[in-house]
């Protein structure tokens, strides 16, 4: 321990330790026990208590419960907790009587501090961390802590019981493995006592048939499979399974999440997994008499599963299933026609649960959907992967959710009016239906997909939030169309596809509800970026309004939407998609070039994303080498970091950072890499003192310099990592010494001196590379890079502050006190 | 209970009910789409339309060439456009006691009932309702009066002629009964026979019934009316919306002490708790914060939780002079335009977020700025509905449910507005065939916010109306008929529209006609918003000619109450886009299937198209009224019994017959007194006065069923009451001479066996009965036994 913290520590002890001193902030506790635990981790606790005989008094202290408050006696239960957890501190603390005056029958259980959770959560917690060796066992019989333990189990506070359960496992686990002999069978006798109470009282709730009891048993049984895999576990299990299993047996099922979690906890136990117990024989059991709602979770863990028999999955697949084929089944013109692989049919419970309400209706389909995802990115999905069926099926809730299925069956009907417009639905099976772009299908699926997407883009009905997963999904299967048949060839379904959407776009982009315009030019954006090579994109999209649109929305009140546009704009004009502005409804305006026009949103824009965005498009122009910066590209950038260095936005600082890393980048040309392949041709390598000159005259160095010491953490950091790959390569090893020989450098350094100290006044100049040498050697930047590397709280958070801010508090308390009289 | 159906539209109703001894008519729609059937009416002289070839039967016949016209393959009549007005051969109009009108739309057909028909009673309406009502009237005659058309086709009316007619044509209903549109003279007789009401104003029919208006949400003024007597109670509900959410407080109460305690908290309480309320950011969590808060009602009324009362019933009781969210913006925004006026402050760059630095990634949170925007912004126009008043309705009569369910008005509105930017943005021009009031506020309240962002700042748009002027006008004065947010903003020196503001700016100029400055002004391409929606007549017919013929233009519908492509039949081929945003608010069938629930009424009354899926979409089960026991529908020209019966009638009891009633306690908690007195009714009013002296006291009888009996002067039987105990009774018998008697218990008493006389008696809680066979006398005996153990009264 710091030998600052130990000298702090008497006096806090103290300040703890006094009822007149109440510690307001529990928060300072919560952190001192977190120090107390790492110091226990590396130190011997023994020796630290013998060094600081004021922790010792500190937990006596906490024994006069009358005057002690709730939040110290929860502490210092806790610490003391925490102290015991090894085994020779804890005979010391035995030793002293203190162990058992804290936990025992004597301490703070009959006192009316008991009634308060946070003393019941502490003691609690105080018992975990010191059930850790084979002593605190017979310490936790002696004091009698496991009938408190059980009694806890039905708590008030949700936060005691569920600590109280953990704990159980604890004792649990402590007491058994702590035997020698590793058989146990089901008679009481082979059981260490302890443990056989714990059973006992399991065995008692999970007779009890009460659900509240029930469910706490479970939770114990499922943390113990979870976190034991040892072989007593499954003696345990032989000794519950027939209480267990007869849970299943009821009309309802009461505890249907917890038998659950219980199963799937066992299933992934190694204990389980491998020997040929009847876990499976039960699981398979409790899939098929849970509702449809209650079996989803229990059938996608069983498939997530690494080792399980193979008739298992394919029966949890079927509950997902079910859902979905309901739907079809509902759809199709005649019963049973729906194409459905056996046993995957609908059956009359789960048609039911459909049609019992819509939010019912919605939460099963959104359930099985989103299940049904997350198993197509696994990489074991079950094969046979339904990709047809799923299609179809997603296509047909989608219908139904617009409303344009026209269903004969009665169900059907009613299927229309459940989930007539349901948005949440709606985007689910949207969410879905972009995932199975992953998997092929027919033509005509993926023909009807186009169509459904279509129908969905185009329709004034679909809210913002459903037409942004409809773009996203549209996206998704473009591109898995493009990847499918190679870049070159032009998908047979995509042509006619994009000749109706833009019209579909060009209204999007005309929307009075800004998230519309919004997801429409990041769709846009995406769209382009994978495409823009295409010919037959190319076409539909010039011959379209789109593009004018798109530049037309710079000037969006929404800065959301301004910031899509700006990006929208950049990919267009890099692909050479961006249309020269001749509208007939600006005649009069003065025309401006896209760089100009992105310089001006960049200057002027008075929120940061629009900002951001431009910075970013300028970045990624710079490395494509875009025509449009190449022009004049010296004075351009100047124009760009003279607005830069300004920007209020720290993040727009770091961009323009960034900008300057790429610039610097192509200036000094590729590293003298010696395993680098040299170019052809490449243009002769320039000279460190020309490359110098070029900065200085775009204004780098400059905002380089004066970005060292700004105010944000990230941009002085950026600008020191590039200031040292500048350095790196035009000013390595020896050659200048010192700025003190030139009367430049000297200026200089006192215009940086002075930033560094807040002032901003004063620029540069004109910065001579002589010069600019010289500063970089002169500056520690690897001294600023280290001070910079360390997070801003770094001294605020060391445990001498921590002792410092809480006696400073309690003394400042002190303080008001005296000023009210 | 009675209802006459005179109007089979559903959602321009007019019908009438007949209820305890009044005719009272609900609603006077004129049912517009018959004039479909005609050709329109140009303001210029149109070459295409007079060239329309004639059309004849098959037969060759030729008598009907001046009459019709044929015109791509449809046939109109070319003649003045005729309305099919409500049946008027069902009932007798000379007895309809009062008319009552829910909203603007539904009172068309008023001149035709009120003048000529021997009408004499009064129509009720609020004063928006009449004043708009009177700028459509008025807009109707000034169209089709500026057009003269000396032609009057009749001969195609025929009944053996309308036979041979193509299908629109020959499947019309009832076309002897078609009138052509009335004079701005009979429109001015029958709008003064208009007599102005208020939410909530009761008024009182004949003693009668009482009749309510309440607010409906629709439109400005609209509607919906509660009819009831003591113990009955008719709903009518008719175009209606739940698009508001805010409900408003209405103030009337006579209680003096809770008067008192709500002044007293106001002025010491809240007055506190709402220190600086104007400068308050407002977010969700605040929101429910400050609904919990206002609750402390509760408290003062002494309501606990276990009564289980809404939060809307606690604040109605308590009726505070305005609910808080109008109390926040009412000082919100003077408070805003003062931080706004000053020039430079930290007050202001604090208020409006101007402070520089940086924030989070993500959505930026709410601001006070955006309370303000939102307070300012909101699209609500109208005052909520009202559907707490409709609760414990016997009857509810549904009519002017929406007629595109489907569609969602922000999804049209958001469609109107990108196919408008569209076409403006390629050089095209839009037509927007419109009322002259309701949606065109809508439409121009959410243009106002977009024009500025899609850059259509430079297109002018154009409102032309013979009343354009006046429905702008009277928009902004209706404060109180106005939501909260509104009417914040009508004591504000900026108008509560923001149409006001395009006016001013001049990006909405208004005209009476194409005729005059409009041609001066006239400049492409543009927006037009003009009557009539049926495209038959008015301003429109000349811009669908102008326009039709080029594909850069574009034509909205917006007004769901026409077919579009029977309205467009006669412009084919049209080259002109077409678009169809019917922006709809009345309620739809999830939200009535909510309403129903919430109402709760005995029976629902509704018209025939509402029970069935409509036909386009007969899969949509949801499309249609569901409800228990199944809603009755009608049709036109169909009379209604409602399965309703009265079943009681208050009666008063004058004050000293009262005095002299001496109550007995029969048991805890009941008392019985028997009272003599004569029964006065008069006027529907039932009064219970002593008897004349002269005539001898009787002594008394049953108070229950007093209105059904004439006092009698039989000398009745006294009331008896108690309970028999068994023992007793069998003891009592046995004293009697009776013997052999076995008692048995059954579940609800006992059953004493005379075995010897063959005789029953069934003892029960509220019953005897002595089951004997032919022994009268033993009867007789046996029931005076029973009757010794009662009480008399």
């Amino acid at each position: 321990m710091d030998p600052e913290c130990s000298r702090l520590l008497p006096a806090l002890c103290a300040v703890l330790a006094d009822p007149r001193q109440p510690m307001t902030d529990d928060t300072c506790l919560e952190k001192l026990l977190d120090w107390f635990k790492t110091v226990t981790e590396t130190e011997s606790s023994l020796l630290l208590l013998q060094e600081n005989p004021c922790l010792v008094e500190l937990l006596s202290q906490a024994l006069k419960f009358q005057d002690v408050s709730s939040r110290i006696l929860s502490f210092s239960l806790r610490l003391a907790g925490i102290f015991a957890a090894q085994e020779n501190c804890f005979q010391f603390l035995q030793q002293g009587e203190l162990l058992l005056g804290l936990f025992g029958e004597a301490g703070p259980l009959g006192l009316p501090a008991w009634n308060v959770p946070s003393v019941r959560s502490g003691w609690i917690q105080g018992l975990c961390s010191l059930a850790k060796h084979p002593s605190a066992e017979q310490f936790l019989v002696d004091c009698g802590a496991v009938d408190t333990i059980f009694s806890l189990q039905e708590d008030s506070s949700l936060f005691v019981a569920s600590a109280a359960s953990q704990l159980l496992v604890q004792v649990l686990s402590l007491s058994i493995q702590g035997r020698a002999t590793p058989q146990l069978g089901s008679s009481d006798g082979d059981w260490p006592s302890c443990a056989q109470s714990i059973v006992g009282y399991l065995e008692e709730s999970l007779r009890s048939g009460a659900t509240p009891q029930i469910t706490q048993a479970l939770k114990v049984l499922t943390t113990t499979f979870g976190r034991c895999h040892h072989s007593w576990t499954e003696a345990l299990w032989m000794r519950l399974s027939p209480l267990v299993t007869c849970l299943l047996e009821k009309d309802t099922v009461p505890t249907a999440h917890s038998l659950a979690d219980l199963f799937l906890s066992m299933a992934r136990s190694p204990t389980f997994g491998s020997s040929d117990c009847d876990l499976w024989v039960t699981l398979a059991q409790t899939l098929s008499c849970l509702s449809p709602t209650q079996a989803g979770p229990l059938a996608l863990g069983i498939l997530k599963l690494h080792v399980c028999p193979q008739a298992l999955k394919t029966q949890a697949f079927d509950v997902l299933l079910q859902p979905l084929a309901c739907v079809l089944e509902a759809a199709a013109q005649v019963p049973g026609s729906s194409g459905l692989p056996d046993g995957t049919g609908s059956n009359p419970t789960m048609a039911d649960a459909l049609l019992a309400s819509t939010s019912s209706c919605a939460a099963l389909l959104c359930q099985s959907l989103a299940h049904l995802g997350e198993l197509q990115a696994l990489p074991h999905s079950p094969r046979p992967w339904p990709q047809v069926l799923l299609l179809e099926a997603t296509m047909m809730t989608l219908r139904f959710c617009s409303g344009s299925a026209v269903p004969i069956s009665s169900v059907g009907g009613r299927l229309c009016g459940i989930l007539a417009s349901c948005i949440r639905v709606q985007r689910a099976a949207l969410d879905f239906l972009g995932m199975l772009s992953q998997g092929t299908g027919p033509q005509e699926s993926v023909t009807q997909v186009f169509a459904i997407l279509l129908e969905y883009l185009r329709s004034p009905e679909s809210s913002p939030t459903v037409l942004k997963k409809a773009f996203q999904a549209t996206l998704r299967w473009l591109l898995s169309m493009s990847k499918a048949c190679g870049s070159n060839n032009p998908d047979p379904h995509t042509q006619p596809f994009l000749r109706e959407l833009f019209p579909v776009m060009q209204k999007r982009l005309c929307n009075p509800c800004w998230e519309v315009r919004d997801s429409a030019l990041e769709f846009l954006t995406h769209l382009t970026t994978h495409w823009g090579g295409q010919p037959d994109f190319r076409e539909a999209l010039l011959a379209s309004d789109v593009p004018e649109l798109t530049q037309q929305l710079l000037q969006d009140p929404e800065a959301y939407v301004r910031a899509s546009a700006v990006t929208a704009m950049g990919q267009l004009a890099s692909q050479g998609l961006h249309a020269t502005p001749s509208g007939p409804e600006h005649p009069g305006a003065k025309q401006k070039s896209l760089p100009q026009e992105l310089l001006h949103i960049l200057s002027l824009d008075s929120e940061g994303f629009p900002r951001r965005a431009v910075m970013q498009v300028f970045t990624q122009w710079l490395q494509d080498g875009h025509p449009a910066m190449a022009e004049d590209l010296e004075q351009f950038m100047a124009r760009v970091f003279q607005v830069v260095s300004r920007d209020l936005d720290w993040e727009v600082r770091v961009q323009g950072l960034e900008l300057a890393r790429v610039f610097l980048a192509q200036t000094l040309g590729p590293p003298d890499c010696p395993y680098a392949v040299a170019l052809p041709a490449a243009t002769p390598p320039t000279s460190p003192a020309e490359v110098l000159r070029t900065l200085g005259r775009v204004q780098l160095l400059e905002f380089a310099f004066r970005a060292l010491f700004d105010c944000d953490r990230p941009v002085a950091q950026k600008s020191c990592d590039l200031l040292l790959l500048l350095r790196a390569r035009t000013a390595p090893g020896g050659g200048l010494q010192g700025a003190e020989c030139n009367p430049e450098a000297v200026t200089v350094e006192a215009a940086l001196r002075a930033w560094q100290a807040g002032e901003q006044g004063q620029p540069l100049g004109e910065l001579v590379p002589e010069v600019v040498v010289a500063i970089l050697r002169a500056l520690d930047l690897e001294g600023l890079q280290a001070t910079l590397a360390e997070s801003s709280d770094h001294v605020e958070q060391s445990p001498r502050s921590l002792l410092q801010d809480m006696l400073a508090a309690v003394g400042a308390l002190g303080g008001h006190e005296a000023d009210c009289y | 209970m009675k209802l006459y159906c005179l109007s089979g539209h559903p959602t321009l109703p007019c019908n009438i009910l007949k209820f305890k001894s009044t005719t009272i008519m609900l609603d006077c729609g004129l049912d517009m789409t018959s004039t479909l059937n005609f050709l329109p009416l140009p303001l210029v002289q149109s070459p295409r339309l007079s060239n329309l070839p004639s059309w004849s039967l098959k037969d060759g016949n030729a008598y009907l060439d001046k009459e019709l016209k044929e015109c791509s393959g449809h046939v109109f009549v070319d003649s003045v456009p005729e309305f099919c007005l409500p049946e008027t051969e069902l009932i007798d109009m000379s007895t309809v006691d009062v008319i009552l009108i829910s909203n603007y739309h539904c009172m068309m057909a008023l001149p035709y009932i009120t003048e000529h028909t021997g009408f004499t009673g009064t129509v009720y309406a609020t004063e928006p309702t009449l004043q708009i009502g009177r700028l459509l009237m008025e807009e109707l005659v000034n169209f089709i009066e500026r057009v003269p058309k000396a032609q009057s086709a009749s001969l195609w009316k025929n009944k053996d002629v309308q036979r041979l007619l193509p299908s629109p044509l020959k499947d019309a209903v009832e076309v002897s009964t078609w009138r052509r549109c009335y004079s701005m003279q009979e429109v001015n007789s029958a709008l003064s026979k208009i007599q102005l009401v208020g939410y909530s104003q009761k008024i009182e029919l004949f003693g009668a019934v009482q009749v309510t208006p309440l607010s409906s949400g629709y439109a400005l003024g609209s509607s919906n009316w509660v009819i009831q007597s003591h113990y009955e109670k008719v709903s009518y509900v008719s175009g209606s919306s739940l698009l508001t959410t805010h409900p408003q407080v209405l103030y009337a109460t006579d209680l003096l002490t809770l008067k008192t305690k709500v002044h007293l908290t106001q002025a010491m309480v809240f007055s506190i708790a709402s220190y600086a309320y104007g400068s308050w950011t407002m977010n969700k969590e605040d929101q429910r914060r400050i609904d919990t808060f206002k609750l402390c009602w509760r408290r003062i009324l002494n309501t606990p939780w276990t009564a289980k009362r809404m939060n809307k019933s606690v604040l109605e009781e308590v009726q505070p002079e305005c609910s808080s969210e109008a109390k926040m913006a009412r000082l919100r925004l003077p408070y805003f335009g003062h931080v706004v006026r000053r020039d430079q402050s930290l007050e202001k760059d604090i208020m409006l977020g101007r402070v520089r630095g940086q924030r989070k990634r993500g959505r930026p949170s709410s601001t006070w700025i955006d309370t303000v925007t939102a307070t300012m912004n909101s699209g609500i126009r109208t005052i909520p509905m009202d559907q707490a008043s409709l609760k414990n309705s016997d009857v509810l009569l549904l009519t002017g449910l929406t007629q595109i369910p489907t569609a969602n008005p922000d999804g049209m509105v958001g469609e109107f507005c990108s196919n408008l930017a569209l076409t403006v943005r390629n050089g095209g021009n839009v037509l927007v065939p419109c009322y002259p009031s309701g949606v065109i506020y809508d439409l121009l309240e959410c243009l106002y916010q977009y024009i500025d962002s899609a850059g259509l700042s430079n297109v002018p748009f154009y409102f032309i109306s013979p009343v354009a002027n006046s429905s702008l006008e009277f928009s902004q004065i209706f404060a109180e008929w106005l939501c909260h947010n509104k009417q914040t903003k009508v004591y504000l020196p900026e108008p509560p529209f923001p149409h006001a503001e395009l006016i001013q700016t001049n990006k909405l100029k208004h005209y009476p006609s194409i005729h005059g400055d409009f041609s001066n002004d006239f400049r492409q391409p543009c927006v037009v918003f003009t009557g009539h929606p049926s495209l038959r007549f008015g301003d429109v017919v000349h811009f669908l000619e102008l326009w039709g013929k080029s594909s850069l233009n574009t034509v909205i519908f917006t007004e769901p109450d026409f077919s579009y492509l029977d309205a467009l039949a006669p412009y084919q081929p049209l080259a002109m886009k077409c678009i169809y945003c019917p922006i709809d608010t009345r309620l739809n069938f999830i939200q009535v299937s909510k309403l129903l629930k919430e109402v709760q009424p005995l029976h629902v009354v509704c018209p025939e198209q509402y029970t069935q899926p409509p036909p386009t979409q007969s899969h949509r089960m949801d499309l249609m009224i569901d409800c228990q026991p199944p809603a009755m529908s009608y049709r036109r020209a169909e009379v209604l019994a409602l399965p309703f019966k009265r079943r009681y009638e208050k009666i008063e009891i004058m004050p000293e017959l009262a005095d002299s009633l001496v109550p007995m306690e029969i048991k805890p908690g009941i008392s019985l007194a028997t009272v003599s007195a004569v029964l006065h009714t008069k006027d529907n009013k039932h009064v219970l006065q002593p008897p004349p002296r002269s005539t001898q006291p009787t002594s008394g009888k049953k108070r229950k069923r007093v209105s059904d009996d004439i006092p009698d002067c039989k000398v009745l039987k006294p009331l008896l009451s108690g309970s028999i105990p068994v023992e007793q009774f069998v003891q009592t018998l046995e004293k009697h001479g009776f013997s052999d008697i076995k008692v048995e218990d059954t579940a609800k008493g006992h059953i004493v066996l005379l075995q010897e006389a063959e005789t029953l008696i069934q003892i029960e809680e509220d019953s005897t009965h002595i089951i004997c066979d032919n022994d009268e006398m033993l009867r007789v005996r046996l029931r005076d036994l029973v009757l010794k153990f009662l009480q008399k009264f």
